[in-house]
Protein backbone atom coordinates (compact mmCIF):
# COMPACT_ATOMS: atom_id res chain seq x y z
CA UNK A 1 0.00 0.00 0.00
CA UNK A 2 2.73 2.46 0.60
CA UNK A 3 3.65 2.57 -3.18
CA UNK A 4 0.17 3.74 -3.04
CA UNK A 5 -0.13 6.01 -0.80
CA UNK A 6 2.95 7.52 -1.73
CA UNK A 7 1.82 7.55 -5.39
CA UNK A 8 -1.34 9.70 -4.27
CA UNK A 9 0.54 11.92 -2.12
CA UNK A 10 2.85 13.04 -5.19
CA UNK A 11 -0.51 13.25 -7.76
CA UNK A 12 -2.48 15.36 -5.41
CA UNK A 13 0.67 17.84 -4.24
CA UNK A 14 1.60 18.57 -7.91
CA UNK A 15 -2.47 19.03 -8.81
CA UNK A 16 -2.20 22.43 -6.78
CA UNK A 17 -0.87 25.34 -8.20
CA UNK A 18 0.95 26.92 -5.63
CA UNK A 19 -0.26 30.54 -4.83
CA UNK A 20 2.09 33.38 -5.75
CA UNK A 21 3.90 34.44 -2.51
CA UNK A 22 4.40 38.02 -2.10
CA UNK A 23 8.14 37.75 -0.30
CA UNK A 24 8.40 41.71 0.14
CA UNK A 25 5.13 41.39 2.36
CA UNK A 26 6.65 38.82 4.55
CA UNK A 27 9.87 40.57 4.75
CA UNK A 28 7.88 43.58 5.32
CA UNK A 29 5.96 41.53 8.22
CA UNK A 30 9.25 39.67 9.39
CA UNK A 31 10.54 43.10 9.65
CA UNK A 32 7.75 44.49 11.72
CA UNK A 33 8.47 40.92 14.36
CA UNK A 34 11.51 41.88 14.41
CA UNK A 35 11.41 45.71 15.27
CA UNK A 36 8.89 44.64 18.16
CA UNK A 37 11.31 42.29 19.63
CA UNK A 38 13.91 45.33 20.10
CA UNK A 39 10.94 47.79 21.54
CA UNK A 40 10.38 44.84 23.82
CA UNK A 41 14.03 44.70 24.94
CA UNK A 42 13.73 48.94 25.04
CA UNK A 43 11.13 48.83 27.32
CA UNK A 44 12.16 46.55 29.92
CA UNK A 45 15.52 49.21 30.13
CA UNK A 46 13.42 52.51 30.09
CA UNK A 47 11.27 50.65 33.36
CA UNK A 48 14.87 49.89 34.67
CA UNK A 49 16.38 53.42 34.63
CA UNK A 50 12.73 55.02 35.64
CA UNK A 51 13.26 52.59 38.94
CA UNK A 52 16.30 53.30 39.63
CA UNK A 53 16.49 57.31 39.31
CA UNK A 54 12.97 57.79 40.67
CA UNK A 55 9.58 59.09 39.43
CA UNK A 56 9.48 62.49 39.69
CA UNK A 57 12.84 62.96 37.13
CA UNK A 58 11.09 60.26 34.77
CA UNK A 59 8.39 61.84 32.86
CA UNK A 60 7.47 60.97 29.53
CA UNK A 61 5.04 63.15 27.49
CA UNK A 62 3.03 60.92 26.12
CA UNK A 63 -0.09 63.31 25.51
CA UNK A 64 0.82 65.50 22.13
CA UNK A 65 4.07 63.73 20.54
CA UNK A 66 3.98 59.50 21.43
CA UNK A 67 5.16 58.62 18.40
CA UNK A 68 2.90 56.00 18.10
CA UNK A 69 3.43 53.43 15.31
CA UNK A 70 0.50 51.14 16.31
CA UNK A 71 -2.27 54.02 17.96
CA UNK A 72 -4.92 55.60 15.20
CA UNK A 73 -6.78 58.38 17.30
CA UNK A 74 -10.29 57.21 18.52
CA UNK A 75 -13.27 57.68 16.22
CA UNK A 76 -15.28 59.62 18.29
CA UNK A 77 -15.25 60.87 21.75
CA UNK A 78 -14.64 58.25 24.47
CA UNK A 79 -16.93 57.20 26.88
CA UNK A 80 -17.15 56.27 30.61
CA UNK A 81 -20.27 54.34 31.85
CA UNK A 82 -21.62 52.11 34.74
CA UNK A 83 -23.95 49.85 33.87
CA UNK A 84 -25.80 48.04 35.92
CA UNK A 85 -24.82 44.44 36.50
CA UNK A 86 -21.31 45.05 36.21
CA UNK A 87 -17.81 45.77 37.33
CA UNK A 88 -16.67 49.02 36.88
CA UNK A 89 -13.25 49.83 34.83
CA UNK A 90 -11.24 50.19 37.72
CA UNK A 91 -7.63 51.51 37.83
CA UNK A 92 -5.77 53.49 40.11
CA UNK A 93 -3.85 56.48 39.32
CA UNK A 94 -1.27 58.27 42.13
CA UNK A 95 -3.98 58.53 44.78
CA UNK A 96 -6.47 58.12 42.71
CA UNK A 97 -8.94 55.45 42.53
CA UNK A 98 -11.09 55.32 39.39
CA UNK A 99 -14.24 52.68 40.17
CA UNK A 100 -15.94 53.66 36.32
CA UNK A 101 -17.16 56.97 37.01
CA UNK A 102 -15.89 57.14 40.43
CA UNK A 103 -13.11 59.01 41.35
CA UNK A 104 -12.02 58.26 44.93
CA UNK A 105 -9.41 60.03 46.62
CA UNK A 106 -7.87 57.24 48.75
CA UNK A 107 -5.01 59.61 50.35
CA UNK A 108 -3.08 56.68 49.97
CA UNK A 109 0.43 55.67 48.25
CA UNK A 110 -1.08 52.22 47.08
CA UNK A 111 0.27 49.41 45.58
CA UNK A 112 -2.02 47.38 43.83
CA UNK A 113 -5.90 47.37 43.13
CA UNK A 114 -8.11 43.83 43.30
CA UNK A 115 -11.38 43.90 42.30
CA UNK A 116 -14.70 42.68 42.95
CA UNK A 117 -18.20 43.09 42.74
CA UNK A 118 -18.24 45.74 45.51
CA UNK A 119 -15.52 47.62 44.85
CA UNK A 120 -12.13 47.31 44.94
CA UNK A 121 -9.05 46.13 47.64
CA UNK A 122 -5.78 48.83 48.19
CA UNK A 123 -2.65 47.44 49.05
CA UNK A 124 0.18 49.70 50.84
CA UNK A 125 3.44 49.15 51.60
CA UNK A 126 3.46 49.02 55.38
CA UNK A 127 1.21 46.13 54.92
CA UNK A 128 -2.09 47.69 55.12
CA UNK A 129 -5.05 46.19 53.37
CA UNK A 130 -7.88 48.63 52.38
CA UNK A 131 -11.32 48.22 51.02
CA UNK A 132 -12.97 51.09 49.07
CA UNK A 133 -17.28 51.02 47.91
CA UNK A 134 -16.50 54.33 46.60
CA UNK A 135 -17.94 56.06 49.25
CA UNK A 136 -15.18 55.41 52.13
CA UNK A 137 -11.88 53.45 52.07
CA UNK A 138 -11.44 51.12 55.24
CA UNK A 139 -8.64 49.19 56.32
CA UNK A 140 -9.61 45.63 56.31
CA UNK A 141 -6.80 44.23 57.33
CA UNK A 142 -3.02 43.53 57.11
CA UNK A 143 0.03 41.64 55.61
CA UNK A 144 3.81 42.25 56.44
CA UNK A 145 5.40 45.52 55.41
CA UNK A 146 7.65 46.04 53.22
CA UNK A 147 11.18 47.38 53.97
CA UNK A 148 12.26 50.03 52.23
CA UNK A 149 15.99 51.18 51.89
CA UNK A 150 17.16 54.06 49.91
CA UNK A 151 17.94 51.25 47.19
CA UNK A 152 15.33 49.53 46.99
CA UNK A 153 12.17 47.75 48.53
CA UNK A 154 12.69 44.03 50.12
CA UNK A 155 9.86 42.01 52.02
CA UNK A 156 9.00 38.15 52.28
CA UNK A 157 5.67 39.23 51.06
CA UNK A 158 7.12 39.41 47.29
CA UNK A 159 5.33 41.46 45.14
CA UNK A 160 1.99 43.48 45.86
CA UNK A 161 0.25 41.18 43.82
CA UNK A 162 0.59 38.40 46.03
CA UNK A 163 -1.24 40.81 48.79
CA UNK A 164 -4.68 40.56 47.98
CA UNK A 165 -6.76 37.47 45.29
CA UNK A 166 -9.91 38.37 43.95
CA UNK A 167 -11.90 35.92 41.47
CA UNK A 168 -13.46 37.59 38.55
CA UNK A 169 -16.70 37.30 40.05
CA UNK A 170 -18.13 37.68 43.32
CA UNK A 171 -17.12 39.33 46.69
CA UNK A 172 -14.72 37.11 47.63
CA UNK A 173 -11.18 38.27 48.90
CA UNK A 174 -8.37 36.48 50.31
CA UNK A 175 -4.79 36.88 51.81
CA UNK A 176 -2.58 36.02 54.19
CA UNK A 177 -1.78 37.41 57.02
CA UNK A 178 1.37 36.88 59.75
CA UNK A 179 0.17 37.62 63.25
CA UNK A 180 2.89 39.30 65.08
CA UNK A 181 4.97 39.56 62.10
CA UNK A 182 5.97 36.61 61.85
CA UNK A 183 6.48 35.31 58.31
CA UNK A 184 7.12 31.88 59.11
CA UNK A 185 3.29 32.00 60.90
CA UNK A 186 1.12 32.38 58.09
CA UNK A 187 -2.85 32.88 58.48
CA UNK A 188 -5.43 32.66 55.11
CA UNK A 189 -7.90 35.36 55.92
CA UNK A 190 -10.78 35.26 53.21
CA UNK A 191 -13.48 38.44 52.97
CA UNK A 192 -16.66 39.07 52.01
CA UNK A 193 -16.88 42.47 50.71
CA UNK A 194 -20.71 42.12 50.12
CA UNK A 195 -21.04 42.33 53.65
CA UNK A 196 -17.96 43.64 54.86
CA UNK A 197 -17.13 40.57 57.35
CA UNK A 198 -14.10 38.49 57.55
CA UNK A 199 -15.37 34.91 56.75
CA UNK A 200 -12.55 33.39 58.55
CA UNK A 201 -8.63 33.30 59.74
CA UNK A 202 -7.23 30.13 59.67
CA UNK A 203 -3.62 29.08 60.61
CA UNK A 204 -1.58 27.36 57.89
CA UNK A 205 0.67 24.67 58.76
CA UNK A 206 3.72 25.18 56.77
CA UNK A 207 6.54 23.74 59.37
CA UNK A 208 8.71 27.06 59.08
CA UNK A 209 7.88 27.59 55.77
CA UNK A 210 5.69 29.64 53.77
CA UNK A 211 2.17 30.10 51.86
CA UNK A 212 0.66 32.04 48.95
CA UNK A 213 -3.09 32.29 48.07
CA UNK A 214 -2.54 31.45 44.49
CA UNK A 215 -6.53 32.12 43.48
CA UNK A 216 -10.08 32.41 44.39
CA UNK A 217 -12.47 30.41 42.50
CA UNK A 218 -16.00 30.39 43.00
CA UNK A 219 -16.71 29.25 46.42
CA UNK A 220 -12.83 28.43 46.59
CA UNK A 221 -9.44 29.59 48.13
CA UNK A 222 -6.40 27.78 46.55
CA UNK A 223 -3.23 27.93 48.51
CA UNK A 224 0.14 27.21 47.92
CA UNK A 225 2.28 26.31 50.93
CA UNK A 226 6.46 25.53 51.26
CA UNK A 227 8.35 24.27 53.98
CA UNK A 228 11.39 25.79 52.62
CA UNK A 229 10.33 29.35 53.95
CA UNK A 230 10.21 32.38 50.96
CA UNK A 231 7.78 32.31 47.96
CA UNK A 232 6.31 29.00 47.69
CA UNK A 233 7.42 27.38 44.29
CA UNK A 234 5.53 26.20 41.46
CA UNK A 235 5.21 22.61 42.48
CA UNK A 236 4.47 23.12 45.87
CA UNK A 237 1.89 21.35 47.70
CA UNK A 238 -1.52 22.77 47.14
CA UNK A 239 -4.26 23.87 49.69
CA UNK A 240 -8.06 24.35 48.78
CA UNK A 241 -10.09 25.92 51.80
CA UNK A 242 -13.75 25.66 51.15
CA UNK A 243 -15.27 28.74 52.23
CA UNK A 244 -19.24 26.94 52.81
CA UNK A 245 -17.50 23.93 54.79
CA UNK A 246 -14.45 25.81 56.13
CA UNK A 247 -12.75 22.95 55.16
CA UNK A 248 -9.18 23.38 54.03
CA UNK A 249 -7.42 19.94 52.50
CA UNK A 250 -4.72 19.05 49.59
CA UNK A 251 -5.68 19.20 46.21
CA UNK A 252 -3.18 18.30 42.94
CA UNK A 253 -2.63 20.32 40.28
CA UNK A 254 -5.21 19.14 38.17
CA UNK A 255 -7.90 19.82 40.64
CA UNK A 256 -6.57 23.24 40.91
CA UNK A 257 -6.40 23.65 37.13
CA UNK A 258 -10.05 22.30 36.42
CA UNK A 259 -11.53 24.99 39.48
CA UNK A 260 -9.54 27.96 37.70
CA UNK A 261 -11.01 27.31 34.21
CA UNK A 262 -14.73 26.49 35.53
CA UNK A 263 -15.18 30.17 37.19
CA UNK A 264 -17.61 32.00 35.64
CA UNK A 265 -15.39 34.61 33.22
CA UNK A 266 -12.36 33.43 31.50
CA UNK A 267 -10.94 32.79 28.49
CA UNK A 268 -7.49 31.01 27.97
CA UNK A 269 -4.57 31.67 25.72
CA UNK A 270 -2.91 28.18 24.33
CA UNK A 271 -3.20 25.48 22.00
CA UNK A 272 -6.79 23.89 24.12
CA UNK A 273 -8.45 24.67 27.30
CA UNK A 274 -6.31 21.82 29.29
CA UNK A 275 -2.91 23.41 27.85
CA UNK A 276 -3.58 26.92 27.51
CA UNK A 277 -3.15 29.73 30.43
CA UNK A 278 -5.85 31.57 32.03
CA UNK A 279 -6.89 35.06 31.41
CA UNK A 280 -7.99 36.88 34.88
CA UNK A 281 -6.67 40.12 34.88
CA UNK A 282 -3.27 41.76 34.05
CA UNK A 283 -0.48 39.77 33.85
CA UNK A 284 1.72 41.50 31.32
CA UNK A 285 1.29 39.17 28.30
CA UNK A 286 1.04 40.84 25.17
CA UNK A 287 -1.59 40.09 22.53
CA UNK A 288 -1.07 40.60 19.21
CA UNK A 289 -3.68 40.03 16.58
CA UNK A 290 -2.45 38.29 13.05
CA UNK A 291 -3.63 37.63 9.82
CA UNK A 292 -5.16 34.23 10.52
CA UNK A 293 -7.39 35.27 13.74
CA UNK A 294 -4.96 33.83 15.69
CA UNK A 295 -3.19 35.89 18.06
CA UNK A 296 0.70 35.91 18.69
CA UNK A 297 1.43 36.16 22.37
CA UNK A 298 4.78 37.68 23.72
CA UNK A 299 6.36 37.36 20.58
CA UNK A 300 6.27 33.41 20.74
CA UNK A 301 4.04 31.15 18.98
CA UNK A 302 0.16 30.92 17.26
CA UNK A 303 -2.26 30.66 20.17
CA UNK A 304 -5.88 30.82 20.11
CA UNK A 305 -8.07 32.84 22.66
CA UNK A 306 -10.71 30.04 23.92
CA UNK A 307 -13.68 30.49 25.66
CA UNK A 308 -13.45 27.28 28.35
CA UNK A 309 -16.98 27.05 28.81
CA UNK A 310 -17.19 26.60 25.13
CA UNK A 311 -14.43 25.28 24.06
CA UNK A 312 -15.18 27.86 21.63
CA UNK A 313 -12.37 30.02 19.61
CA UNK A 314 -12.60 33.59 20.48
CA UNK A 315 -11.90 35.48 17.35
CA UNK A 316 -10.77 39.31 18.89
CA UNK A 317 -11.24 41.84 16.01
CA UNK A 318 -9.90 44.86 17.22
CA UNK A 319 -10.70 48.63 15.73
CA UNK A 320 -8.03 49.42 13.07
CA UNK A 321 -5.11 50.15 13.48
CA UNK A 322 -4.48 48.33 17.31
CA UNK A 323 -2.18 45.34 16.87
CA UNK A 324 -1.16 44.79 20.70
CA UNK A 325 -2.93 44.33 23.18
CA UNK A 326 -2.92 43.16 26.63
CA UNK A 327 -5.75 41.63 28.51
CA UNK A 328 -6.93 43.79 31.66
CA UNK A 329 -10.24 43.16 33.61
CA UNK A 330 -13.35 41.19 33.37
CA UNK A 331 -16.67 43.12 33.48
CA UNK A 332 -19.56 40.65 33.68
CA UNK A 333 -19.83 36.95 32.24
CA UNK A 334 -19.27 38.40 28.32
CA UNK A 335 -17.06 41.47 28.53
CA UNK A 336 -13.58 42.40 29.41
CA UNK A 337 -11.27 45.24 28.76
CA UNK A 338 -8.15 45.23 27.27
CA UNK A 339 -5.29 48.01 26.64
CA UNK A 340 -3.25 48.54 23.70
CA UNK A 341 0.75 49.06 23.64
CA UNK A 342 1.63 52.09 22.17
CA UNK A 343 5.34 52.71 20.85
CA UNK A 344 6.73 55.34 22.76
CA UNK A 345 10.57 57.16 22.14
CA UNK A 346 12.31 56.45 24.36
CA UNK A 347 11.05 53.54 25.75
CA UNK A 348 9.98 51.35 23.30
CA UNK A 349 6.04 49.85 23.07
CA UNK A 350 4.54 49.75 26.68
CA UNK A 351 0.89 49.26 27.71
CA UNK A 352 0.01 52.56 28.11
CA UNK A 353 -2.70 52.82 25.28
CA UNK A 354 -6.40 53.32 24.94
CA UNK A 355 -8.57 50.84 27.01
CA UNK A 356 -11.00 48.99 24.72
CA UNK A 357 -13.87 46.77 25.84
CA UNK A 358 -14.45 43.70 24.33
CA UNK A 359 -17.49 41.41 24.04
CA UNK A 360 -16.38 37.56 24.34
CA UNK A 361 -19.22 36.31 21.95
CA UNK A 362 -18.60 38.68 19.25
CA UNK A 363 -15.04 39.33 19.68
CA UNK A 364 -15.76 43.11 18.91
CA UNK A 365 -13.89 45.56 20.88
CA UNK A 366 -14.70 49.17 20.91
CA UNK A 367 -12.94 52.21 22.30
CA UNK A 368 -14.03 53.47 25.79
CA UNK A 369 -10.46 55.60 27.71
CA UNK A 370 -8.47 57.09 25.74
CA UNK A 371 -4.05 57.21 26.16
CA UNK A 372 -5.10 61.46 27.04
CA UNK A 373 -6.40 59.36 30.46
CA UNK A 374 -3.17 58.87 31.43
CA UNK A 375 -1.02 61.68 29.61
CA UNK A 376 2.33 60.96 31.16
CA UNK A 377 3.67 57.92 32.21
CA UNK A 378 4.14 58.69 35.52
CA UNK A 379 0.08 58.50 35.60
CA UNK A 380 -0.07 55.30 33.65
CA UNK A 381 -2.92 52.98 34.92
CA UNK A 382 -2.10 51.23 38.03
CA UNK A 383 -4.22 47.94 36.65
CA UNK A 384 -6.09 45.22 38.94
CA UNK A 385 -3.76 42.29 38.99
CA UNK A 386 0.24 42.65 38.23
CA UNK A 387 -0.59 46.24 37.49
CA UNK A 388 1.23 47.02 34.50
CA UNK A 389 3.49 50.04 33.95
CA UNK A 390 1.53 51.61 36.70
CA UNK A 391 2.70 48.77 39.39
CA UNK A 392 6.41 50.51 38.69
CA UNK A 393 5.64 54.21 39.31
CA UNK A 394 3.52 53.60 42.22
CA UNK A 395 6.12 51.25 44.22
CA UNK A 396 8.26 53.68 43.37
CA UNK A 397 6.10 56.67 44.72
CA UNK A 398 5.35 54.98 47.49
CA UNK A 399 9.12 54.58 48.28
CA UNK A 400 10.07 58.02 47.91
CA UNK A 401 7.29 58.99 50.15
CA UNK A 402 8.34 56.50 52.79
CA UNK A 403 12.03 58.29 52.04
CA UNK A 404 10.76 61.57 52.04
CA UNK A 405 9.00 61.19 55.69
CA UNK A 406 12.19 59.22 57.18
CA UNK A 407 14.40 62.47 56.29
CA UNK A 408 11.45 64.57 57.80
CA UNK A 409 11.39 62.57 61.03
CA UNK B 1 14.82 51.15 8.27
CA UNK B 2 15.38 47.37 7.63
CA UNK B 3 16.41 45.61 10.81
CA UNK B 4 18.04 42.71 8.48
CA UNK B 5 21.21 43.57 6.78
CA UNK B 6 20.29 44.22 3.04
CA UNK B 7 22.39 40.93 1.85
CA UNK B 8 20.50 39.12 4.14
CA UNK B 9 17.27 40.24 2.73
CA UNK B 10 18.35 39.58 -0.65
CA UNK B 11 19.69 36.05 -0.01
CA UNK B 12 15.85 35.10 1.48
CA UNK B 13 14.27 36.73 -0.82
CA UNK B 14 15.91 34.44 -3.22
CA UNK B 15 15.64 31.27 -1.21
CA UNK B 16 11.54 32.05 -0.90
CA UNK B 17 10.86 32.43 -4.33
CA UNK B 18 13.20 29.38 -4.79
CA UNK B 19 11.24 26.77 -2.15
CA UNK B 20 7.60 28.81 -1.28
CA UNK B 21 6.36 26.24 -4.21
CA UNK B 22 7.66 23.21 -2.77
CA UNK B 23 6.48 24.58 0.80
CA UNK B 24 3.11 24.91 -0.26
CA UNK B 25 2.86 21.45 -1.80
CA UNK B 26 3.87 19.68 1.64
CA UNK B 27 2.21 22.32 3.79
CA UNK B 28 -0.99 21.46 1.52
CA UNK B 29 -0.49 17.72 2.17
CA UNK B 30 0.30 17.89 5.62
CA UNK B 31 -3.22 19.68 6.21
CA UNK B 32 -5.56 19.21 3.00
CA UNK B 33 -6.27 22.39 2.77
CA UNK B 34 -5.41 25.03 0.14
CA UNK B 35 -5.95 28.46 2.30
CA UNK B 36 -4.51 26.62 5.40
CA UNK B 37 -1.46 25.39 3.65
CA UNK B 38 -1.07 29.15 1.91
CA UNK B 39 -1.34 30.48 5.30
CA UNK B 40 1.24 28.14 6.65
CA UNK B 41 3.80 28.46 4.35
CA UNK B 42 3.85 32.39 4.88
CA UNK B 43 4.30 31.94 8.22
CA UNK B 44 6.57 29.56 7.85
CA UNK B 45 8.74 31.70 5.69
CA UNK B 46 8.00 34.94 8.04
CA UNK B 47 10.08 32.38 10.80
CA UNK B 48 12.65 31.85 8.58
CA UNK B 49 12.81 35.20 8.18
CA UNK B 50 13.42 36.38 11.65
CA UNK B 51 16.04 33.56 12.20
CA UNK B 52 17.82 33.55 9.52
CA UNK B 53 21.11 35.02 10.54
CA UNK B 54 21.11 31.97 13.21
CA UNK B 55 20.83 29.75 10.32
CA UNK B 56 24.27 29.82 9.68
CA UNK B 57 24.11 27.28 6.24
CA UNK B 58 22.02 28.57 4.56
CA UNK B 59 21.21 25.19 2.45
CA UNK B 60 19.73 24.10 5.68
CA UNK B 61 17.25 26.99 5.39
CA UNK B 62 14.94 24.66 3.75
CA UNK B 63 15.40 22.53 6.57
CA UNK B 64 14.49 25.13 8.38
CA UNK B 65 11.39 26.39 6.63
CA UNK B 66 10.04 22.99 6.15
CA UNK B 67 10.12 22.23 9.48
CA UNK B 68 8.18 25.41 10.63
CA UNK B 69 5.76 24.13 8.35
CA UNK B 70 5.05 20.98 9.87
CA UNK B 71 5.09 22.00 13.61
CA UNK B 72 3.12 24.95 13.10
CA UNK B 73 0.66 22.61 10.81
CA UNK B 74 0.70 20.13 13.77
CA UNK B 75 -0.19 23.05 16.02
CA UNK B 76 -2.69 24.36 14.24
CA UNK B 77 -4.31 21.12 13.60
CA UNK B 78 -4.40 20.17 17.25
CA UNK B 79 -5.97 23.60 18.33
CA UNK B 80 -8.53 23.21 15.50
CA UNK B 81 -9.71 19.41 16.82
CA UNK B 82 -9.93 20.36 20.14
CA UNK B 83 -13.42 22.28 19.72
CA UNK B 84 -14.65 21.05 16.74
CA UNK B 85 -16.83 17.81 16.92
CA UNK B 86 -15.15 14.86 15.33
CA UNK B 87 -16.79 14.87 12.03
CA UNK B 88 -16.12 18.22 11.80
CA UNK B 89 -12.48 17.99 12.89
CA UNK B 90 -10.70 18.00 9.20
CA UNK B 91 -12.64 20.08 7.32
CA UNK B 92 -11.04 19.65 3.98
CA UNK B 93 -11.55 21.82 1.51
CA UNK B 94 -13.65 24.38 2.43
CA UNK B 95 -13.86 26.17 -1.31
CA UNK B 96 -13.15 24.05 -4.56
CA UNK B 97 -10.45 21.09 -4.03
CA UNK B 98 -8.22 21.47 -7.17
CA UNK B 99 -7.81 17.63 -7.01
CA UNK B 100 -11.39 16.61 -7.16
CA UNK B 101 -11.57 18.94 -10.75
CA UNK B 102 -9.93 16.60 -12.10
CA UNK B 103 -11.85 13.93 -11.22
CA UNK B 104 -10.18 11.66 -9.31
CA UNK B 105 -11.32 9.21 -6.98
CA UNK B 106 -8.49 8.85 -4.40
CA UNK B 107 -9.54 6.97 -1.39
CA UNK B 108 -6.23 6.89 0.06
CA UNK B 109 -5.89 10.77 -0.05
CA UNK B 110 -9.16 11.18 1.49
CA UNK B 111 -8.85 8.63 4.54
CA UNK B 112 -5.65 10.92 5.39
CA UNK B 113 -8.39 12.97 6.50
CA UNK B 114 -8.77 10.86 9.52
CA UNK B 115 -5.36 10.97 10.13
CA UNK B 116 -3.75 12.83 13.67
CA UNK B 117 -2.54 15.53 12.55
CA UNK B 118 1.45 14.06 13.52
CA UNK B 119 0.55 10.75 11.87
CA UNK B 120 0.02 12.57 8.77
CA UNK B 121 2.82 14.95 8.80
CA UNK B 122 5.16 11.80 9.38
CA UNK B 123 2.95 10.13 6.88
CA UNK B 124 3.98 13.47 4.60
CA UNK B 125 7.60 13.56 5.35
CA UNK B 126 7.94 9.55 4.97
CA UNK B 127 6.37 8.83 1.63
CA UNK B 128 6.41 12.61 -0.16
CA UNK B 129 9.16 13.90 0.99
CA UNK B 130 11.45 10.83 1.09
CA UNK B 131 13.12 11.66 4.48
CA UNK B 132 14.71 8.90 6.37
CA UNK B 133 13.56 7.95 10.01
CA UNK B 134 15.94 9.58 11.73
CA UNK B 135 15.29 13.02 9.08
CA UNK B 136 11.78 12.86 9.76
CA UNK B 137 12.48 12.84 13.45
CA UNK B 138 14.35 15.87 13.28
CA UNK B 139 11.70 17.51 11.65
CA UNK B 140 8.91 16.84 13.76
CA UNK B 141 10.99 17.37 17.21
CA UNK B 142 10.34 13.95 18.14
CA UNK B 143 12.47 10.47 18.75
CA UNK B 144 12.79 8.02 16.01
CA UNK B 145 10.67 5.81 17.70
CA UNK B 146 7.80 8.48 17.85
CA UNK B 147 8.17 8.12 14.24
CA UNK B 148 7.90 4.92 13.48
CA UNK B 149 4.52 4.78 15.93
CA UNK B 150 3.75 7.49 14.10
CA UNK B 151 3.98 6.10 10.27
CA UNK B 152 3.44 2.38 11.53
CA UNK B 153 0.00 3.93 13.54
CA UNK B 154 -1.04 6.51 10.33
CA UNK B 155 -0.38 3.52 7.99
CA UNK B 156 -2.80 0.85 10.24
CA UNK B 157 -5.79 3.53 10.13
CA UNK B 158 -5.16 3.61 6.40
CA UNK B 159 -5.30 0.13 5.52
CA UNK B 160 -8.55 -0.46 7.73
CA UNK B 161 -10.21 2.45 6.35
CA UNK B 162 -8.92 1.05 2.76
CA UNK B 163 -10.11 -2.60 3.54
CA UNK B 164 -13.70 -1.04 4.80
CA UNK B 165 -13.91 0.76 1.60
CA UNK B 166 -13.46 -2.96 -0.11
CA UNK B 167 -15.73 -4.48 1.78
CA UNK B 168 -18.30 -1.72 1.20
CA UNK B 169 -17.86 -1.61 -2.63
CA UNK B 170 -17.94 -5.43 -2.55
CA UNK B 171 -21.57 -5.57 -0.73
CA UNK B 172 -22.73 -3.42 -3.28
CA UNK B 173 -20.85 -5.16 -6.57
CA UNK B 174 -18.74 -2.76 -7.08
CA UNK B 175 -14.76 -2.95 -8.24
CA UNK B 176 -12.25 -1.75 -6.38
CA UNK B 177 -8.66 -1.38 -6.95
CA UNK B 178 -6.60 -1.26 -3.57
Amino acid sequence: MTNALRESLTRHAHAVEPPTIDVHALVSVGEKRLRRRRFGAVAGSVLAVALAVGVPTVVWDLGDEPKSVEQPKPPGPPRKVDEPGARPITYGQEQTLHLGNREIDTGLDFLSVAVTDDGAALTTIDGGIWFTDGRTVDRIGSTIALRVRPRGVSGPAGLPRDWVITDTAGSLLAWVEYPGQRPDRPELVVYDSGSRVVLDRRPIEVDGGSAAVLAVADRAVFLAVSTSGGRPPPDSPLRRYDVDTGALEPVDEAEFAAARRGVRRAMVVGPSVEAGRLLLHWEGDRLVNNPVDRLTVNNSELDDVIDPHTGEQVKLRLPAGYESVGFVQWLDDTRFTLISYISVDPGGLLPVGDLLVCRITEGQCDVRLDRSTWPTLSTAPLLPGEGGLGAEFAMSRATQAVLEARKGG
Amino acid sequence: MAVRDPRDVAAFTDFADTHAGHLFRTAYLVVGDHQLAEDLVQEALVKTYVAWPRIRDHGKATSYARKAVVNTAISWRRRRSFHERPQQALPETPAVDPVEGVGLRDDLWHELASLTPRQRAAVVLRYYEDLSESRTAEVMGCSVGTVKSQVSAGLTRLRARADADVFAAEAEGRTVTP
